[in-house]
């Protein structure tokens, strides 16, 4: 493969982006010699200050882009800048403003979780004090001094979290962080990034729960089979993959409300509390109709949530009637990619 | 440095590295125990009794060597049908101690006792080695430490040094309480013996040898545990490596005719380090006209150091190169 043009890109923002992928190639091989790509020329790029999602079905090559930026996996070809050095050559002077947890992380489990951030920062030269300041950030401090192996997983989870943020990262990297947190701890997840990103922090986070992604990034890329499908900010992620003409429309008088539309001749379905009506070239057109009958529209959207723009774009929507193969060679995503220029 | 010394603290707060510790403690308590119940002091005629046996045996022994040595460099002419052993070694000048058998003699028993502590000190070593660094690898520790320190050869470098420092010095205050309750019992009951200085010294000698072996059982323990990535790996390795190899390859070198299958083993090394020299089979024979040898093979401590010594070394080199080139996936 012929070498990549080197990276300098700078943003519209005169800012150079925390982190730049460009070309980036792995294939997996086993002792018999089958190989199995798990990158396949993928491109991404982290602007400075966004709290960036990195999404994909299991097994399109998020684990492995995140461990090939950390130094985990090497690389067959392609190049990457983070924090404008070049990596994984400069990983060492990188690493002291990276944090990051890969896949599920695991501890010493008769070790108290004060310990492990005592050795953590020991072995990294992190000042002491840092860990009662992490533990208290994530919410551990009355826990701090029992086992991990007493821990549940969310514990495990937030002792995780404040592993990554001891060093007061410039760069925070999490690999499914909410994994095995309830409801109250997502929440508090979700503030505590927007905490880090509002004091200047870069987070990018991979995840499968794209509700939670939508609420709290500021910008996606989506990758499938190896490749990005989509990049740039969720709002217009979500409006370039929203399917044209196509709505939801939220009225208290669903009955009512179907007749009048139906009497126009345009297709409309109840989906639960609410309505999706196609073929709609003129939004406004709904907020007049209804109007006109005392029918108030208390919401009009178009039909399209990152759960959707993601099923769409990687091919990976359920079908009836059996599961889905993980990673299925036959989930072809659509052949377009949407990148979306930043602002 | 700072990694040196969070992975300090890290050996030492690990259970099994304590729990070892522990049960190897426990081990040289009961061995303690069984020496002291079954122990006596002799009594004054015993004593007498040792040190005229020793009076007999030991002018037999000067007689014999004054022989072999005149053999040796042709004074007188062998006479027929009789053996010399090479360098007219006939071991150790016989002392009243050699003959209160019934009691325990520190400066007889010695060897023996050290050498069950050789034992006890490689395998501890070896576990402790394999798990530092297997239980890293298997809870995920290594993959987040090298988050931390990305430089590989370095992170595992320091592992291993505070694993062999560490093995080491548990070994050596091992060894000084070892030593300790072997003389207490001796001198309540037993005999300790009088130590010459060149008797001290080769004790001294034998205790270093005793607690190298315990290093020795870290680094092959730790190798394994890190080319395999778990401990389980290095265990499984070592039980199968004396299962198949030392008693199948005796049984496959027997059925081959090759001569002294014992020199492919790495016990036969251990056992030369140990006794500082492992001879197998032979002897140095004389007839009317020569002094010839009859074959054999010797292994010494040096050879036996160097061999265990490169298999440490290759072991390692292993886990180094897996370490550079491996995908932690």
């Amino acid at each position: 493969m012929p070498p990549n043009p080197p990276l300098d890109t700078v943003s519209s923002a005169g800012v150079s982006p925390v982190l730049e992928i460009q070309g980036l190639q792995k294939a997996y091989r086993t002792f018999l010699g089958s190989s199995r790509a798990a990158l396949d020329g993928l491109d991404m790029v982290v602007e400075r200050g966004d709290v960036h999602g990195f999404l994909g079905p299991n097994g399109s090559g998020k684990s492995t882009t995140l461990k090939i930026l950390l130094g985990l996996v090497r690389a067959d070809a392609g190049q990457m800048r983070m924090l404008d050095r070049p990596v994984p050559h400069s990983l060492p002077e990188v690493v002291p403003r990276v944090g990051a947890i890969v896949e599920a992380p695991a501890f010493f489990r008769n070790f108290s979780g004060r310990r492990t951030l005592n050795l953590l920062a020991q072995a990294g030269g992190v000042p002491r004090h840092r860990v009662d300041a992490v533990l208290e950030q994530v919410g551990m401090r009355e826990r701090a001094d029992d086992r991990v192996g007493s821990y549940s997983l969310g514990m495990r989870q937030r002792l995780a979290v404040a592993s990554a943020i001891l060093k007061a990262p410039e760069l925070l990297i999490l690999d499914e962080p909410a994994n095995g947190l309830d409801p109250a701890g997502i929440r508090e997840m979700r503030d505590l990034l927007r905490g880090l990103a509002s004091a200047g922090t870069t987070v990018i986070i991979s995840s499968h729960i794209l509700a939670e992604i939508e609420q709290i990034c500021d910008s996606v890329t989506i990758i499938s089979r190896g490749k990005r499908v989509a990049e740039g900010p969720v709002a217009e992620v979500l409006a370039a993959s929203a399917v044209q003409g196509e709505y939801r429309v939220r009225v208290a008088e669903l009955e009512r409300a179907v007749e009048i539309i139906t009497e126009s001749g345009l297709p409309v379905t109840v989906a639960g509390d609410h309505l999706v009506v196609g073929d709609l070239a003129d939004p406004t057109w709904i907020t007049k109709t209804l109007a006109a009958h005392d029918i108030w529209v208390a919401e009009l959207t178009p039909l399209a949530d990152l759960e959707d723009a993601f099923l769409r774009l990687t091919g990976t929507a359920p079908q009836p009637g059996g599961f889905r193969p993980v990673d299925a060679a036959d989930a072809t995503p659509e052949s377009r990619t949407i990148e979306v220029e930043t602002s | 440095m700072n990694l040196v010394r969070a992975e300090w603290s890290r050996l030492f707060a690990r259970r099994v590295t304590i729990a070892t510790f522990v049960v190897i403690v426990g081990l040289l308590a009961v061995i303690a125990l069984a020496f002291g119940a079954s122990s006596s002091s002799p009594t004054v005629e015993e004593q007498e009794r040792a040190n005229q046996l020793a009076a007999e045996a030991g002018a037999v022994w000067v007689a014999n060597r004054q022989e072999c040595l005149d053999v040796e460099r042709g004074a007188i002419a062998p006479r027929a049908g009789r053996t010399y052993p090479e360098d007219c070694d006939y071991g150790h000048q016989p002392q009243a101690d050699d003959f209160l058998d019934y009691g325990f003699s520190f400066k007889r028993q010695w060897p023996e006792i050290y050498y069950t502590a050789a034992i006890i000190l490689g395998l501890f070593g070896f576990i402790v080695g394999a798990s530092f660094v297997g239980a890293e690898w298997t809870s995920g520790g290594m993959t987040n430490l090298l988050l931390w320190r990305p430089q590989r050869a370095h992170v595992l470098g320091a592992k291993l040094g505070v694993a062999l420092t560490g093995v080491l010095g548990m070994a050596v205050a091992y060894l000084v309480v070892w030593t300790g309750a072997f003389l207490g019992i001796a001198s309540v009951a037993g005999s300790i013996g009088h130590f010459s200085a060149g008797e001290i010294g080769s004790f001294l000698l034998a205790c270093v040898r005793v607690a190298l072996l315990g290093v020795f059982g870290a680094a092959v323990g730790f190798a394994l545990a890190s080319i395999g990535r778990h401990t389980a790996m290095a265990l499984g390795a070592g039980i199968a490596y004396l299962l198949v190899y030392e008693l199948g390859t005796l049984l496959a070198f027997s059925l081959m005719d090759v001569d002294y299958p014992e020199r492919f083993r790495l016990s036969s090394y251990v056992i030369g380090w140990l006794t500082k020299r492992y001879d197998i089979g032979g002897s140095y024979t004389c007839n009317e006209l020569d002094c010839f040898s009859t074959g054999g093979y010797s292994i010494a401590w040096g050879e036996s150091g160097l061999v265990l010594g490169l298999v440490a070394a290759v072991l390692l080199g292993g886990a180094f190169l897996a370490m550079r080139r491996r995908d932690l996936t």
